[in-house]
């Protein structure tokens, strides 16, 4: 499952050794120039830039497909899809998305401690744009039980903000990455809910 | 080591320096036992210097003060022997005694070592006082004067050696012997009073023998021819542990002859020669007169008691004065002998424990210069074994995972307006 840190640092299992590290260590090394993390003593400020970095990379480990699946909660053909067979049990809607594009920011805001006292506290703005063409999905009882085709690319930038940088943000790290979505999603049982509260099925069996 | 002819030993002191520890307990664990440690390093060479001293052969022992115990009694009229006791002092040891009587027919006729009450020592007793049996023959009360010689503030300690032996012969000679440890410093003599049955004795020589012996001289006084009795004899040595009892060189007397008395008042119808003389025998100046003897050379006494004085005299010496009658002015001699008691050391008993008190200074200081290296190399090591302590706890603190990432919040928001979808 490709997710938010793997489209930044990149893959760990099937990449080359040290690549992620690599990419995250020259992330760090950019957040220490914004010049947000002062040096302590005989510390310099990388040192703290590739902790936070490593600390950071670890939050990253969002999967796209999530991220696109809640998208499509918010406003799609499917949610529609999803609520007209939830109100009709029994009834089927086939989908057939040609484009859907949507995006996404997520931001995390960190602080810094050296000796347990905080020198730093920098925000983290992820900002993400997913775009999914030619979806043919299958919606019953406000489920999504079936994906076929599907060709995607997630965008991915990582910068900072801080009180060195004021309201504007500094590009740490950046990447795309086209993704197959009947790869992606993963559709066994019942589905994806796509409605928060899905009226029960009829001849369904109630739980124990 | 020999002195002067005489043994001399060694005498120990012991030292104890690691008694110090038993007071360091208040100081607790391990502060006492660092303390513990020191003290050791320090004293451990001292005490090592203090057995190396033991090379040096001999240490002070403390001799004592010479202490004479004289009392004079009066002596009633007596054909059996009466017996007077003088005793040292309870911290004092009795090394010898003797007698001081008037001209006869008052007689001493035995003098010997004894207890308080008189009792002879026995073998292996400690004696206390001088004990004299004396007869008077005369019709009037008598004055004679018994000496006890002592030793005060010594180390020493005195016991007798007794023997006693039969004797059928007129004259005989017999000793006592002390033991290998102890020296000899006088003696006395002493027979069973029991006329007719046992011979009455007379000594006429009560003096030491070679290294440690005490003998006398004795013959049986005339008494019923018709009688042969023997004798019943004891002479003793008084035997001193710890000192070196030295025989001063014999000092010769003479006796001196008087104008001879032939007048017909005279009870055997004879002329008789007064004879007298008076001889001191000396010990040097670092010496103390224990006791002496004296011993006839040449000759026969004037008499069977004619030794009106062997004891210790005031002026110093041991002093014999011989007083009496011969039928004839033929030369009487006699060798006095003075014993005198040396500063001397006893011989170090086998202790583990003991350390000689002697110090060798020049290696006592040598190893006070070795201790102080000492001192300051364990001051050395223990101020940088504290350096590598406080290093490594400043490493460790470096080392320590001081730095803390801390997610104080996330936020996730998508962009309603820019979703777009076409079907």
């Amino acid at each position: 499952m490709t997710t938010i840190r793997d489209v930044l640092f990149g893959e760990v299992i099937p990449g080359p050794a040290g690549t992620v590290a690599r990419k995250v260590e020259e992330a760090g090394e950019r957040l220490a120039k914004v010049g947000s993390l002062p040096r302590q003593g005989e510390v310099p400020p990388v040192v703290f830039a590739r902790a936070v970095m490593t600390k950071v990379a670890g939050l990253l480990n969002v999967k796209v497909s999530d991220v696109l699946v809640e998208a499509w909660r918010l406003r799609s053909a499917l949610l529609k899809a999803a609520h007209e067979t939830a109100a009709n049990p029994g009834t089927y809607k086939q989908v057939t998305i040609k484009n859907y594009t949507f995006p996404w920011d997520h931001e995390l805001d960190v602080d810094v401690t050296w000796n347990s006292s905080t020198i730093a506290t920098v925000t983290f703005v992820v900002a993400v744009t997913v775009e999914v063409t030619a979806v043919a999905a299958v919606v019953h009882h406000g489920h999504l039980t079936s994906v076929t085709g599907g060709e995607g690319v997630v965008r991915v930038v990582l910068r900072v903000r801080s009180s060195k940088t004021g309201a504007a943000s500094v590009p740490l790290a950046k990447g795309d990455r086209t993704f197959d979505l009947s790869y992606e999603m993963k559709l066994a049982g019942e589905g994806i809910p796509l409605v928060r509260e899905v009226p029960k099925a009829q001849g369904a069996p109630s739980p124990t | 080591m020999s002195f002067g002819g005489q043994r001399v030993h060694v005498r120990c002191v012991t030292l104890r320096p690691m008694g110090i520890f038993g007071r360091l307990d208040w100081l607790g664990g391990s502060h006492a036992r660092r303390l513990r440690a020191v003290v050791a390093l320090v004293l451990g060479p001292l005490a090592l210097v203090g057995a190396a001293g033991a090379a040096d052969p001999a240490a002070p022992f403390e001799l004592g003060r010479s202490s004479v115990h004289r009392q004079n009694f009066e002596v009633r009229p007596t054909a059996e022997p009466v017996l007077f006791t003088v005793e040292c002092a309870p911290d004092e040891q009795l090394v010898s005694g003797g007698y001081i009587v008037p001209n006869q027919p008052v007689s001493a006729v035995f003098s010997y070592p004894s207890d308080a009450k008189g009792t002879p020592a026995r073998s292996g007793e400690q004696p206390r006082a001088w004990t004299i049996g004396v007869t008077n023959a005369t019709k009037t009360t008598q004055v004679i004067q018994v000496v006890a010689a002592c030793l005060a503030g010594g180390d020493g300690q005195s016991s007798v050696q007794v023997v006693t032996e039969t004797h059928l012969e007129n004259a005989f000679t017999m000793s006592a012997d002390c033991p290998d440890t102890t020296a000899r410093s006088g003696g006395g003599y002493s027979w069973e009073y029991a006329p007719p049955k046992l011979a009455t004795l007379a000594v006429s020589g009560s003096y030491p023998q070679g290294d440690r012996r005490w003998s006398i001289d004795a013959t049986t006084v005339q008494g019923d021819p018709n009688a042969k009795a023997g004798a019943f004899a004891s002479a003793y040595a008084v035997c001193l542990s710890g000192v070196a009892a030295v025989p001063s060189l014999p000092v010769r007397l003479d006796v001196l002859s008087g104008q001879p008395d032939c007048s017909t008042f005279n009870q055997f119808a004879a002329c008789l020669v007064p004879r007298n003389g008076v001889q001191s025998a000396r010990c040097a100046t670092d010496q103390v007169l224990g006791g002496g003897g004296h011993h006839v050379t040449v000759g026969t006494l004037p008499g069977p008691y004619a030794v009106r004085a062997a004891a210790p005299a005031r002026e110093g010496g041991w002093t014999i004065v011989v007083g009496g009658f011969s039928p004839n002015p033929d030369p009487i001699s006699l060798d006095v002998t003075a014993l005198c008691l040396a500063a001397a050391v006893v011989t170090p008993p086998p202790d583990d424990r003991a350390v000689p008190a002697s110090w060798d200074w020049p290696m006592l200081t040598g190893v006070g210069l070795l201790v102080l290296v000492l001192l300051l190399l364990l001051a050395s090591l223990l101020a940088l074994r504290q350096t590598l302590r406080r290093q490594r706890v400043r490493d460790r603190q470096v080392q320590l995972p001081q730095l803390e990432v801390v997610v104080r919040a996330t936020r996730s928001a998508y962009r309603h307006n820019e979703i777009r979808e076409v079907l």
